[in-house]
C-alpha cells in the first residue's frame, strides 16, 4: 500500500489533502467480493448513495456493490465508502422488499505488515514531500479502525500483524508496542525515553499506542514434540522422535521458534 | 570481353589481306551476344559494333537490362561478417508469468504421507484449551476462502505437507475466545507482534479462518507494502490519472501537479 507502485491521486475537497489509491482500492474490493460472496450476496443495499455513478443505482446486494466498485476504478473509493456505511448500519433495519430484518454481519479486518504504515510512504505530494500513510484514504481507514477512532458498529475484530518480511525500520511502532505493553506509571511521552533525539513519527505513535498487543512467543517442549511427530507422520522428518531429539530441536529453534524448527527438522528446507 | 570485341575488329579491318585467316561474316557476328565493356559509355562501343548485344547464351529478353547491369553496386567497401547469433531455443515467458510462478501458493505435496486422523480446525476446537498443541486440518471451503483473501504467504511451509493443517496454540485459544466475545457486538483489536518466524502471520490466518467459519465479512490487506510489483507490464496497464503521471525513465509515479 505504501511503496508507491499503485496509482494515486488527491481526494477532492479534502483539507489536509488526502490521497486515493484507486487501483489498490479496486483490487481490495475484488478480493472482498470473492472471499465474502456467500455472506454479502444475502445482504441488501438499504440506502441510496447519490455520490455513486448511475450503474450503482439498482444494486441488489452488497456483493454486487463490491463487484461494481472493483470493476470501475474511478469510483472504487466511493463504492467502498458506500459499502462500509451499509455494513455499519444498525442491525434493526427492515428490508422493505422482503420485509425481513437481516442483521448485518460482523467484520474482521486483518492486515499483515503494519510496520509499513508507521513510517512515511514513497508516494510524493505535489510539494515533493513523502506522503504519510495516514494521508492515504484506505490505510487511514484501517488505522482508524485499529486504534478505535472508527468503531465497528455491529461488532467484529481488527488485527494487524507486524510481519518481519520487508520490514522497514520503524521506531514509532516499536515505541508504540512498548508503551502499550507497559502498564507502568502511565506516562507516555512522544519521544523514546532511551533516546529522546531519535526521530519518531508522532502521528503513527499516537494512533498505534492505544492498541492492545498480542505477543506471539515460541513453542513449548510439548508443542515441539507434537510438531515433530506430525512432520514424521507426514514423512518429512526421518528418524525417530525421541526426547533427546525434542530437546535438541527446541534448543536449535531458539526455544521453539516455528520457522527455525522447520529449518532444523524438515527435509528440503534450507 | 573488351578484348574479344577488339579481336573481331582487327579481323574486320584486314579483310583484303590474303595471309589472314578467313573472317567471320557480319551476320554471324550479330547473332553472337557480346557483352559491352564495363565502361559506361555505350556509345563508344557502338562506334565499332553496329549492334551491341549480350555475349551470352541467355536470350536477350531474359537478360538484365543495361541500366541494371551498369548500376553501381550498393554497399560495403569493407568485408563484413554476419553476427554469430545464437538461436533462441527457449520460449520467452509471457507477461506476468514469472511473477505468478514466484508468488504461487502450493498447499499440497503428493510426496508427503497422508495424516488422516486429524480433526478439523473449527470454532469449537480452536477455543478449547484441551486442544492446545493439537494439529488440526483446514478444510475445503475455509481453504478456498483463505486463498481468495490471500492469507497464505509464499514463505510458509504449506507445500511440504499433504493437506494444510495448523497447530492450536495458547494464542489461538485466546483469539478464538475473543472472537466469541465479539459475536455479541463488541470489538476486539490487536497488534500481533513477536520474533521473526514466531507465527504472527499464522495467527492472523487462524483469525481469518475463524471469522470465515463464523460468517463474518473478512477484509484483508495481505501486504502493508503494495503487493503490486512495479513492472513495465503493470505500468502500461495503469491508466494515468490526470493527477499522477508515470515517469517511465525512473519507473516511478510523478506527483500530481
Amino acid at each position: 500500500m505504501t511503496n508507491a507502485t499503485t496509482a494515486y491521486g488527491p481526494l477532492p475537497n479534502s483539507n489536509p489533502t488526502q490521497y486515493i489509491q484507486r487501483d489498490y482500492t479496486a483490487q481490495f474490493l475484488s478480493r472482498l467480493a470473492k472471499t465474502n460472496a456467500p455472506v454479502l450476496s444475502t445482504q441488501p443495499v438499504l440506502n441510496a448513495h447519490p455520490s455513486l455513478p448511475p450503474q450503482f443505482a439498482q444494486v441488489p446486494s452488497l456483493q454486487r456493490l463490491a463487484e461494481l466498485g472493483a470493476a470501475d476504478k474511478e469510483s472504487s473509493w466511493s463504492a467502498f465508502q458506500a459499502l462500509w456505511s451499509e455494513l455499519m448500519m444498525p442491525n434493526n433495519q427492515l428490508d422493505k422488499e422482503t420485509m425481513q430484518r437481516r442483521p448485518r454481519p460482523r467484520v474482521l479486518m486483518a492486515l499483515d505488515g503494519i510496520a509499513n504504515l508507521a513510517c512515511l510512504t514513497r508516494y510524493l505530494s505535489p510539494s515533493m514531500h513523502n506522503i504519510h500513510p495516514l494521508d492515504l484514504t484506505l490505510p487511514r481507514h484501517f488505522v482508524d479502525c485499529l486504534s478505535g477512532a472508527t468503531p465497528l458498529a455491529n461488532g467484529g475484530a481488527v488485527f494487524a500483524a507486524d510481519s518481519a518480511a520487508n520490514r522497514p525500520a520503524t521506531p514509532a511502532l516499536d515505541l508504540a508496542v512498548r508503551q502499550s505493553e507497559d502498564v507502568g506509571t502511565g506516562e507516555r511521552p512522544l519521544v523514546d525515553p532511551e533516546d529522546p533525539w531519535k526521530a519518531i513519527d508522532e502521528r503513527a505513535l499516537v494512533a498505534l499506542r492505544n492498541v492492545p498487543v498480542w505477543r506471539v512467543g515460541g513453542l513449548g517442549r510439548d508443542e515441539v514434540k507434537r510438531m515433530l511427530e506430525y512432520y514424521a507422520r507426514s514423512g518429512m522428518l526421518r528418524g525417530r522422535v525421541t526426547e533427546g531429539m525434542v530437546t535438541e530441536m527446541w534448543t536449535m529453534s531458539g526455544r521453539g521458534n516455528v520457522k527455525e524448527l522447520e529449518r532444523a527438522s524438515l527435509e528440503g528446507i534450507m | 570481353m573488351f578484348l574479344l570485341s577488339y579481336s573481331f575488329l582487327r579481323h574486320s579491318f584486314s579483310v583484303n589481306d590474303p595471309t589472314m585467316a578467313p573472317q567471320p561474316c557480319w551476320r554471324c557476328l550479330t547473332r553472337l551476344s557480346i557483352r559491352p565493356p564495363i565502361s559506361t559509355s555505350v556509345t563508344s562501343s557502338s562506334a565499332f559494333l553496329p549492334h551491341p548485344q549480350n555475349f551470352s547464351t541467355t536470350p536477350s529478353s531474359l537478360a538484365a537490362s543495361a541500366a541494371q547491369r551498369n548500376a553501381p553496386k550498393r554497399g560495403r567497401s569493407a568485408l563484413k561478417l554476419t553476427k554469430n547469433k545464437r538461436e533462441k531455443n527457449y520460449k520467452v515467458p509471457s507477461v506476468g508469468e514469472r511473477r505468478a510462478l514466484r508468488k504461487r501458493i502450493v498447499l499440497s505435496n503428493t510426496n508427503a504421507l497422508e495424516v488422516s486422523d486429524l480433526e478439523d480446525f473449527s470454532v469449537e476446537n480452536a477455543a478449547d484449551r484441551d486442544c492446545i498443541g493439537e494439529i488440526l486440518q483446514l478444510r475445503g471451503a475455509t481453504v478456498d476462502g483463505l486463498r481468495s483473501c490471500q492469507a497464505f504467504r509464499t514463505g510458509q511451509s504449506w507445500g511440504y505437507f499433504r493437506r494444510p493443517a495448523t497447530m492450536v496454540r495458547e494464542e489461538t485459544v485466546g483469539l478464538a475466545k475473543a472472537l466469541e466475545g465479539a459475536e455479541e457486538g463488541g470489538c476486539v483489536r490487536g497488534l500481533i507482534v513477536g520474533d521473526r518466524g514466531a507465527g504472527k502471520s499464522i495467527l492472523l490466518l487462524q483469525a481469518q479462518a475463524l471469522a470465515l467459519m463464523r460468517g463474518w465479512v473478512v477484509m484483508t490487506f495481505p501486504d502493508g507494502m503494495a503487493y503490486v510489483l512495479f513492472s513495465s507490464a503493470i505500468c502500461h496497464g495503469l491508466t494515468t490519472l490526470p493527477s499522477a503521471r508515470l515517469d517511465k525513465r525512473n519507473n516511478r509515479l510523478r506527483p500530481p501537479p
